[in-house]
């Protein structure tokens, strides 16, 4: 499953990502492997997604959100 | 201490993560002594500024673009790449001043350790210590300093916490590590990576092993290196058949997986049971629906703002020019000089410096919701939409500071690293009605409308004012609609945007953003329109003699016909004389072209200088209606008012001939300093060449279509 298949509010644990490139570049902002992310907010037609992992804040969008697989 | 040696002049860069609050310790150094220049090749503002260390010594601190690795995706993080792994460039540093995010260390660590590898000394200022107290963050400076083999200052740049020992610091590394070092890396590298270091053995001598897997890795778009040195990297990369994007994961991982326990070993944190204020804020802020009301709630409040309280010093401005320029006529011999003096420079002048209230309150207000962390949000709220028209939702923060000037609106869009997304918000973002054409609306809608009040509140010059920002806005829109159709490409757009904890702006940013800006309008903007007001002063002034000679004569002729007054043959002979004059000329020729849009030769003056730049329109009305006419003390909008045209005798500005103006100058590409911007910004003439065409052609037809339906 990836962030796509949770709903706001609801939180998982990621296990990796599968685009490397849109990856490399999560991870520099504080999404990594092995830490929770939790969706805090999508869009209208959940185009936009706000993430929150640990302390950081993201907002990402629904092609980079299936990127990130949880386990 | 005696070991620096003086003539050396140290360059300190500044590092750090976008939201470390490098800026604010930029400014928190520098204070005043800070210029704005670009870095070679690009127009990525590079900061520079001076500061005084311990024992009188003075240092010059550049600040870097905010970058979260040393792996790029866009053209402000390329610029640190560029520097770092070239020890020629010119604004490689002697030492790092390195701002991490002391509530989020571990993130900011990352890029941290990365040029540690490259072997530059480092000083660690561990920023926002007064918030990370407040958020029961406690750090253990002087273990992270030892776990990573660097000094490291707790600070606070808002309250300057922490500053004189950071100075001190700095001083202390220059004089400890006055070369670049040989370092333990802080990354263990793989064996393909390996591979790639053994291939490149022979490679220059004084290059890095981390240094030269950058190069390995970025090889093809560095610019400093040279033909033989990219096929020697080129053949390095191939024989290890290097996996770029594997290894660059590979890296990160690996770098997290040491940080991780340091940061473990060195920090503790408190968890607070109660929800962040960021969280509760962003339930309201992010809200659908609660969101776009609050957002359009703020730029109301904005414009609302600028148009209250810019009122009274522009009015200022103009009441003190006014008098200077009634102060020079009244000392000055009457002559072409003084003239020049009154009719063109300080008209010039004028020109420029009624803009400065309008342009600085919207800077700062701007400033206030970027510091704050609110415009990250506005860009989650709107990407989904702008998407829909080709833009990127960081397109917003770019067609909002439009609406103050298009040129640093345009430079802003640097953070769009989708090409395609970037390039159509740099050209619709001149649709958007900037400051400049303010004072064109307010002469114009006088004719337009009546100032009345409807509804009980709403005064009908103030809606048809929004209305015209809303036209601008939804032909920007539009625009980015068709250009969405026509221009194709490759490549993925994706946002990845971090979304800040809301802080308090730090006055001190804001008020030195707005310094900046406001001067480089000023500058700009002010060199174009001071040019051209003495240009068009000249024009207007004089003419082909045989011309000139034949209006004064045909003037006197009437006067003693019809027994004209002294004021009454004063008007006549300067209408007459405007239309012998070289731009009266020039008028004539271009009006068979505008007519059909129900203007005349002197519009067709002040259109042609306002393709310089759109604010001349009514210092060029001013200078037409104004040379040689007694009527001086008259404000522009009261001469317009009155004009007539000598042969009809019929108002000049009726008010369709008004609204057909309006809304070319909503629509038209009048600013040089933009098509400048554009061409820079897009490295050629193309972009600004149909830029300036579609915007023309669409004011055109606006015009035509209005003025040929209700003329």
């Amino acid at each position: 499953m990836n962030i796509k298949d949770l709903i706001e509010g609801e939180s998982r644990i990621i296990s990796h990502f599968t685009d490397e490139r849109i990856g490399g570049k999560l991870m520099c902002m504080g999404l990594k492997p092995g830490n929770a992310v939790e969706v805090v907010r999508k869009t209208n037609r959940s185009r936009t997604y706000y993430l929150k992992s640990n302390s950081h804040r993201l907002a990402i969008r629904e092609n980079e959100a299936a990127i990130i697989e949880l386990k | 201490m005696s070991n620096i040696n003086p003539p050396h002049h140290y360059k300190i860069a500044l590092l750090g993560n976008p939201n470390s609050g490098k800026s604010t310790v930029f400014n928190q150094l520098t204070g005043l002594r800070q210029k704005v220049g670009n870095f070679p090749g690009v127009t990525v503002d590079k900061r520079l500024g001076k500061t005084l260390l311990t024992n009188n010594l003075w240092v010059t601190i550049i600040d870097f673009p905010g970058t979260y690795s040393l792996y790029p995706t866009s053209t402000d993080e390329r610029i640190v790449v560029n520097t770092f792994v070239n020890q020629n460039d010119p604004n490689y540093p002697d030492a790092v001043l390195y701002v991490a995010d002391l509530t989020q260390l571990e993130k900011h660590l990352l890029l941290l350790t990365q040029i540690h590898d490259l072997g530059i000394p480092i000083l660690l200022a561990l920023n926002m210590a007064d918030v990370a107290r407040e958020d029961k963050i406690e750090v253990n400076a002087e273990e992270l300093a030892n776990q990573l083999e660097m000094p490291a200052v707790k600070i606070s740049a808002r309250t300057g916490e922490g500053f004189d020992e950071l100075k001190d610091q700095l001083f202390q590394l220059l004089n400890s590590h006055p070369k670049k070092k040989e370092v333990k890396p802080f990354y263990y590298f793989s064996e393909q990576e390996k591979l790639v270091l053994r291939n490149l053995n022979d490679y220059n001598s004084n290059t890095g092993d981390y240094q030269k897997i950058l190069l390995a890795h970025h090889y093809q778009w560095l610019n400093f290196l040279d033909a033989e040195q990219k096929n020697k990297l080129k053949e390095a990369v191939d024989s290890a058949q290097m996996n770029d994007l594997k290894l660059q994961v590979h890296e990160t991982l690996g770098r997290f997986n040491r940080i991780e326990p340091i940061v473990r070993k060195v920090q503790t944190r408190t968890e607070k049971t109660d929800e962040h204020l960021t969280d509760k804020i962003d339930n309201i802020i992010t809200h659908w629906l609660a969101g776009p009301i609050i957002f359009f709630g703020l730029m109301f409040l904005v414009f609302q703002a600028i148009y209250t309280f810019a009122t009274y010093p522009m009015d200022w401005i103009e009441a003190g020019f006014g008098l200077m320029g009634e102060a020079l006529t009244a000392n000055l011999p009457e002559s072409w000089f003084g003239s020049l003096l009154t009719d063109g420079v300080l008209a010039g002048i004028a020109g420029v410096a009624v803009f400065i209230p309008q342009i600085a309150i919207l800077f700062f207000l701007i400033s206030i919701l970027e510091e704050s962390g609110y415009m990250a949000r506005a860009v989650y709220l709107f990407d989904n939409l702008m998407r829909y028209f080709g833009l990127n939702g960081r397109s917003i923060v770019g067609l909002v500071s439009g609406a103050a000037c298009a040129i640093p609106a345009i430079m802003s869009t640097r953070t769009i690293s989708n090409w395609k997304e970037r390039l159509i918000t740099i050209m619709v973002t001149p649709l958007i009605s900037c400051s400049a054409r303010i004072p064109v609306y307010t002469v114009l809608i006088g004719f337009v409308v009546p100032s009345t009040i409807v509804g009980g509140i709403f005064n009908l010059q103030g809606l048809a004012f929004m209305g015209l920002y809303l036209l601008g806005i939804v032909s920007a829109l539009f625009a980015a609609w068709v250009f969405k159709l026509i221009l194709k490409t490759e490549e993925t757009s994706f946002l990845l945007l971090e979304l800040p904890v809301y802080r308090q702006p730090s006055l001190k940013n804001v008020l030195y953003n707005v310094w900046e800006k406001t001067k480089t309008f000023i500058v700009e903007a002010g060199k174009i329109i001071f040019i051209i007001s003495i240009v068009l002063w000249f024009l207007a002034s004089f003419g082909p003699p045989k011309d000139m000679q034949l209006a004064a004569t045909e003037v006197e002729q009437i006067a003693t016909e019809q027994a004209l007054t002294e004021q009454e043959t004063a008007d006549l002979l300067a209408s007459k004389k405007i239309e012998a004059s070289y731009a009266g000329h020039i008028g004539k020729f271009i009006e068979p072209a505008i007519e059909p849009l129900g203007f005349d030769w002197k519009i067709g003056i002040a259109l042609i200088t306002s393709f310089a730049a759109r604010e001349v329109f009514v210092g060029t009305m001013a200078t037409i209606y104004s040379i040689g006419s007694e009527n001086d003390e008259l404000s522009v909008r009261e001469k317009l008012r009155q004009a007539k045209d000598p042969e009809t005798g019929q108002l000049v500005y009726t008010w369709v001939t008004s609204l057909s103006l309006l809304i070319f100058y909503v629509f038209a590409m009048q600013c040089m300093s933009t098509l400048a911007v554009t061409k820079r910004e897009t490295k050629s003439w193309k972009w600004p060449l149909i830029q300036f065409t579609f915007m023309t052609a669409m004011a055109y037809l606006g015009s035509l279509i209005v003025f040929q339906v209700f003329g």
